[in-house]
């Protein structure tokens, strides 16, 4: 259990999308780290994001921070995120804090590439 | 296991003490005010939630909560800095998990944390201010409270599994019945065994004794009896003497009988019917002539003895007896006894089996009560309806179990009403004004500080009108939810009768008259009620029997007790209108400089651990010395003093105080406000809409605007009122004031102001109006009232 890990990957069938594969815990430590990766992300022009999270146990306002934080920009720029995987801890909160109604969520990738991205 | 979970814990040089007290266990950490530190926390938390059976989502919100609440304490409470500590108590009860965290920085307003608007939060793309929210949402109750520079904040959560299972720890133990049925079982048989081995080990020699005795019994008959059959040699005779024998041993014990001659010729044989045969005599066997010889031949034993006629040995007689047949009867005897005692041990296994169930069936259902017990079922009962010493142990456990439901009602009760507390607490704490109203001219702080119980004192800002301020500050007698509960309904109805009513007095009878009769009896509030007007610069205020305002004026450096009269609200007074009419008005104004604090008895009566109270004369000291200082500076120093004073001993009464500050003069403010109102008129603002906005009468916007057109701004400047007289006298003026009175109680205020004015030792200007007045509130404005002040040595310097 030591800090966090972000890998930056792309769908070989929609490679204008960037899957964030982040595992480990996501707090005020580590959060820095995260949103490192995730504006270099933006800065490069990617606004297709998707986060994966099924490897993240744990994720705290910090965390939520940075999804909700970026949004604004990422929608303007015709974008969007999407967050994949959350187990059922994390899960709670997210509905719990009411960001199931500013960002979508699902079950695991390929969805969300078909769901999200392909159908808009 | 406990020991290594400790010594991990000390090892990362955390220091970790829990206690025990009622049904509460209390875990302590604390850590340096650094993000890194937080991940120990949450380990911390993990293991008790752990100890406590929380369900993993408790846990998750519980972490997450406290996570959140020490990231916001690192942040703004500590502004990042990491050399400040974070305690984090953690309460295990029955039904909740308490988590006390304490910090020593600056503390922040809990109650502004509203739901945050998440459109705004991507609009914005603002990220941080989540954290607090979270706590909102994912614990049941939540608090915060400043204690001089210690802020708490409590957390609550509910758990849904009410109790921390008490691990049954016999689950795999050997019930005590099967012991105690297989110790008596393994006794008996040993004894049964034991028994069985003797019996038959004796039965077995007093049976070949017996069968030897027989052989030898026989031997001699016929040996005695045959002699003179063997020399007739009358075989017939002896065949039929033998077989009587034989026929006769019904055991078939005897394997043969025969009667041999002297001449070694058979002459009886029970097994030959051809007799006279020559007789061989086994080897090692001599001829017997003398008395009985035994020899073993095979497996039988041969009794044989000789035969005598007349003194003549004529013969012998050989008796056989079956050493193999012994055996077998043998056998078959231990094989019966066998049997019988296999039939004893069995009825003895079932006896001892029912007579154990009888005694330890109690201790089972003993058992079974103490363990619906710890597993939190104090409904159960244990039947015994035996008068033995089980029976006397069940009926002290049913006691017990009735007295422990009780005080576990009595317990809930009282976590329920400590809740309950807590939610007074926090809805006072709500009611207390948050910000401090901006005043034209005034500078005005407040503190409050709270005993820890819910407190009855109570303060409130709000406006009369859009440029006139309502000070309220109030003592409820009592303490705890009722205090709390006669302070709401004082508050409302102060809001309510404040607006647009610029007398103190009429406004405080109101409220008398509203709460009075919903007052319970003996409750009584003293209270304080001040009207800041920033546009006349005058300041009018009543007391309901509260401490008096302190007045500090910088131009004599004069500290004035201000003290009107009226008694508590919500005293049942014995006459209508007393509380209207006793209840009395009056003005002062501020120069520049000068300060007024309203306080409660929370400040004098702050008492140290050697019961001595902080006093009037050190808050006195307090003004006279920070009188320079602006409101907030000040309040910050009378903490501070207090604190000093009480050296941390446990404050017991809430601590309120006020402290108004003039800024400015009084004719600036009053020019600006004039100035203004012109300015409007003159940008083409309608007089009425001007007047309205400024809350003056027109006539008095054309008084200046007279005043404005002849003299230009030096017209403004110009008082138009004459200072408000200064009705109160200083404590030393008063003391003054009463010498003369006693010295020459005919003279009247004129020539008492004459005198003092002349005095040698103090001359002091004191206009005789002043004195009229004070002496009137004394009634001591008749002679006759004076001549008996002035015989009167008991009634001497009351001021």
């Amino acid at each position: 259990m030591e800090g966090l890990t972000v890998n930056v990957t792309s769908p070989i069938e929609s490679p204008d999308v960037k899957v964030l594969v982040v595992k480990g815990f996501l707090d005020t430590t580590t959060a820095p780290n995260f949103e490192k990766t995730f504006q270099e992300a933006l800065n490069n022009n990617y606004y297709k994001l998707i986060i994966d999270l099924s490897g993240v146990n744990y994720i705290s306002s910090a965390g939520w921070g940075i999804f909700v934080g970026e949004l604004r920009r990422i929608r303007e720029s015709k974008g969007n995120l999407f967050l994949v995987g959350m187990n059922e801890e994390v899960f709670e909160v997210f509905e719990l804090l009411g960001f199931n109604a500013i960002i979508q969520s699902f079950s695991d990738v390929p969805t969300a590439i078909r769901e999200g991205f392909q159908k808009s | 296991m406990i020991r290594q979970w400790i010594q991990s814990l000390l090892k990362d040089n955390f220091v970790i003490k829990w206690f025990f007290h009622s049904n509460q266990r209390t875990y302590q950490i604390e850590i340096n005010s650094d993000d890194r530190e937080i991940f120990e926390v949450k380990n911390f938390l993990d293991r008790i939630c752990d100890l406590a059976g929380c369900t993993s989502r408790e846990a998750s919100n519980i972490k997450l909560s406290v996570d959140e609440a020490c990231t916001n304490i690192i942040r703004h409470s500590y502004q990042n800095n990491t050399t400040g500590k974070i305690k984090i108590e953690v309460g295990v009860g029955l039904k909740a998990i308490t988590i006390k965290i304490i910090d020593h920085g600056t503390s922040f307003e809990l109650n502004r944390i509203k739901e945050p608007d998440l459109d705004k939060y991507v609009r914005d793309g603002k990220k941080g201010g989540l954290g607090l929210w979270i706590i909102r949402k994912m614990m049941n109750h939540i608090s915060y409270r400043a204690y001089g520079d210690r802020n708490e904040l409590t957390l609550v959560k509910i758990l849904s599994k009410s109790i921390p299972k008490i691990s049954s720890v016999q689950a795999h133990a050997v019930p005590i019945s099967v012991k105690f049925t297989s110790g008596a079982i393994l006794i008996t048989i040993i004894i049964v065994i034991s028994v069985f081995l003797m019996l038959s080990h004796r039965q077995k020699a007093f049976f070949i004794a017996q069968q030897n005795e027989r052989a030898r019994e026989i031997t001699l008959a016929i040996s005695t009896s045959s002699g003179e059959e063997v020399v007739k040699k009358s075989d017939l005779q002896l065949n039929q003497f033998i077989r009587n024998f034989i026929s006769g041993d019904t055991t078939h014990v005897l394997s043969y009988i025969f009667i041999v001659s002297a001449h070694q010729r058979y002459l009886a044989d029970s097994n030959l019917e051809d007799i006279f045969q020559k007789y061989h005599r086994p080897q090692g066997q001599n001829p017997v002539t003398l008395g009985l010889r035994i020899y073993h031949v095979g497996s039988v034993l041969e009794y044989v003895m000789p035969i005598f006629f007349q003194n003549k040995y004529v013969g012998e007689v050989h008796v056989g007896l079956s050493e193999k047949r012994i055996g077998q009867l043998l056998n078959q005897a231990e094989f019966r006894l066998k049997w019988i005692f296999a039939g004893i041990l069995l009825i003895a296994t079932f006896l001892i089996y029912f007579i154990s169930k009888k005694i330890t069936g109690p201790i089972e259902k003993i058992f079974a009560g103490v363990q619906a017990i710890a597993s939190g079922d104090y409904s159960v009962k244990i039947d015994l309806n035996t008068q033995d010493e089980f029976g006397q142990l069940a009926s002290i456990f049913n006691q017990m179990t009735n007295q422990i439901r009780d005080s576990q009602k009595g317990l809930m009760e009282q976590e329920r009403m400590q809740k309950e507390m807590q939610v007074a607490q926090e809805i006072q704490h709500t009611l207390l004004p948050a910000q401090f109203p901006e005043v034209k001219g005034y500078e005005i702080g407040a503190m409050y500080r709270a005993a820890k119980e819910v407190g009855g004192d109570y303060y409130d800002f709000f406006w009369v009108d859009p440029t006139t301020l309502g000070i309220v500050v109030a003592d409820v007698s009592g303490k705890g939810v009722p205090g709390s509960l006669v302070m709401t309904m004082i508050r409302t109805a102060m809001r309510l009768e404040a607006r647009n009513n610029k007398s103190a007095a009429e406004v405080l009878s109101r409220v008398n008259q509203h709460v009075t009769s919903d007052m319970k009896h003996g409750m009584f509030v003293t209270m304080c009620y001040i009207i800041l007007d920033s546009i006349n610069r005058v300041i009018n205020f009543s007391s309901a029997g509260h401490n008096p305002i302190i007045l500090y004026r910088r131009k004599t450096q004069g500290i004035y007790f201000l003290k009107p009269q009226g008694f508590p609200v919500g005293l049942d007074l014995p006459e209508d209108n007393v509380f209207e009419k006793t209840l009395s008005l009056q003005k002062v104004s501020l120069e520049q400089g000068d300060m007024l604090v309203i306080y409660t008895d929370g400040i004098t009566e702050a008492m140290n651990v050697n019961k001595q109270q902080f006093g009037e004369e050190r808050l006195i000291a307090t003004i006279k010395e920070n009188s320079h200082l602006n409101p907030k500076e000040f309040i910050d120093e009378l903490n501070r003093r207090i604190s000093e004073f009480t050296q941390g001993a446990e404050q017991h009464d809430d601590i309120t105080v006020v402290v108004i500050k003039e800024k400015m003069k009084a004719q600036t403010v009053v020019f600006q406000f004039k100035k203004k109102l012109i300015t409007m008129v003159q940008e083409g603002e309608s007089v009425t809409e001007a007047c309205r906005k400024m809350n003056v009468s027109p006539s008095a916007y054309y008084r200046y605007k007279k005043l404005f057109d002849q003299y230009g701004e030096a017209g403004l400047k110009q008082t138009d009122r004459h200072r408000r007289m200064m009705t109160e006298l200083t404590n030393d003026q008063k003391m003054a004031v009463l010498k003369l009175v006693k010295e020459f109680p005919q003279y009247g205020p004129t020539r008492i102001a004459g005198m003092l004015k002349t005095r040698s030792e103090l001359p002091m200007t004191l206009d005789p109006k002043q004195i009229y007045i004070y002496l009137k509130r004394r009634n001591l404005n008749s002679v006759k009232a004076r001549q008996e002040f002035a015989t009167n040595p008991v009634d001497s310097f009351r001021l």
